[in-house]
């Protein structure tokens, strides 16, 4: 199963984040090393978003050093630059579906 | 290369006599003696006389050799380097193999007009790389020869990135539209939903490594003794 993680922008541009399946996890991270991030609000101008000739990748390295608590892991540590999946379920809904 | 009238034999044996040099015993031990070697002296070397087919390509252009002949022997000297690091065993099977389907000559004037054409002293040691990849039976060699006449058509620094091509920040879309054009990597139109590039909603050109890509990427990646 992926690790499961929710973010919404608020108002104020700051960010709430909170998991959303992320029970069993080890400290070598999901057993099919996919990382799902469902997000509600503009992903344009997020550091940790970015388009590349490869198309949408993640810099989980930003992400971790922009949301500490939840993505500083060791299964996230150092990996930097991820190729993603980006679907657009609805106006500023997405799911962003990462293979680590 | 200088070729004299009436040497159409000798061409034809320079064109046996590479393969014959890729299934040549003790070769990477002979090209460990000719480290040194440089375009001046390339044509001079004794030691290299012992491989068929610098033994022939001497016989061909000993009188007034030109810049084009030395360098060409250059790149065929980069190219054995690399083949020179599969076993012995191997390279006479692969050779073996070729002349029973009759393909020893067409194989061998490939490599020769390929490394001949070749623009750059890397793109040798790539073929040479591929060649080995044929050798071991890791892929055929059709796609040995198609992933060799693309290398011959890229420009250097763009095949050098071509492993970055789906890690990090990707590569420029200059580059990667190049490799796209020489059938290294496909090209594919989507829709930039966050507007990243422009507006949002334009298309964008994403490109990833095909079929033909993936298995240079791997070449190039792979370390051998």
């Amino acid at each position: 199963m992926p690790a499961v993680y929710m973010g919404t922008m608020m108002e104020s541009r700051d960010i709430k984040w909170r998991p959303k399946f992320t029970s069993g996890l080890s400290d070598e991270g999901p057993e099919d090393q996919r990382l799902i991030i469902e997000f509600a609000g503009p992903l344009s101008g997020l550091s940790w978003v970015t388009l590349t000739s490869y198309g949408y990748a993640i810099d989980l390295d930003a992400l971790g050093a922009s949301v500490p608590v939840l993505f500083d892991k060791s299964w996230l540590r150092n990996k930097g630059f991820r190729k993603a999946g980006l679907t657009e379920t609805s106006n500023q809904k997405y799911i962003i579906d990462i293979q680590l | 290369m200088q070729k004299q009238q009436g040497d159409s034999s000798a061409v034809s044996s320079l064109e046996i006599s590479v393969l014959d040099s890729v299934a040549k015993d003790n070769l990477r031990g002979i090209l460990e003696t000719t480290a040194e070697l440089t375009v001046d002296n390339i044509l001079e070397s004794e030691e290299l006389k012992q491989i068929p087919v610098f033994g022939t390509l001497v016989k061909m252009v000993k009188l007034g050799s030109s810049i084009r002949d030395r360098l060409f022997a250059r790149k065929l000297l980069t190219f054995l380097h690399e083949v020179a690091s599969i076993p012995f065993e191997k390279r006479v099977q692969f050779v073996n193999r070729l002349s029973s389907k009759g393909n020893k000559q067409r194989t061998g004037e490939a490599i020769l007009l390929l490394l001949e054409r070749l623009d750059d002293m890397t793109k040798p040691e790539i073929v040479g790389k591929i060649v080995c990849s044929a050798i071991l039976g890791e892929i055929d060699d059709e796609t040995s020869l198609k992933l060799s006449a693309m290398v011959d058509r890229s420009y250097i620094t763009d095949l050098i990135s071509l492993p970055s091509s789906e890690t990090g920040k990707g590569i420029d879309t200059d580059v990667a539209e190049s490799l796209a054009s020489v059938g290294l990597l496909e090209r594919r139109i989507e829709t930039d939903l966050l507007g990243l590039r422009g507006q949002k909603g334009a298309n964008i050109a994403i490109y990833s490594l095909n079929k033909y890509g993936k298995i240079l990427v791997g070449i190039l990646n792979k370390e051998r003794e």
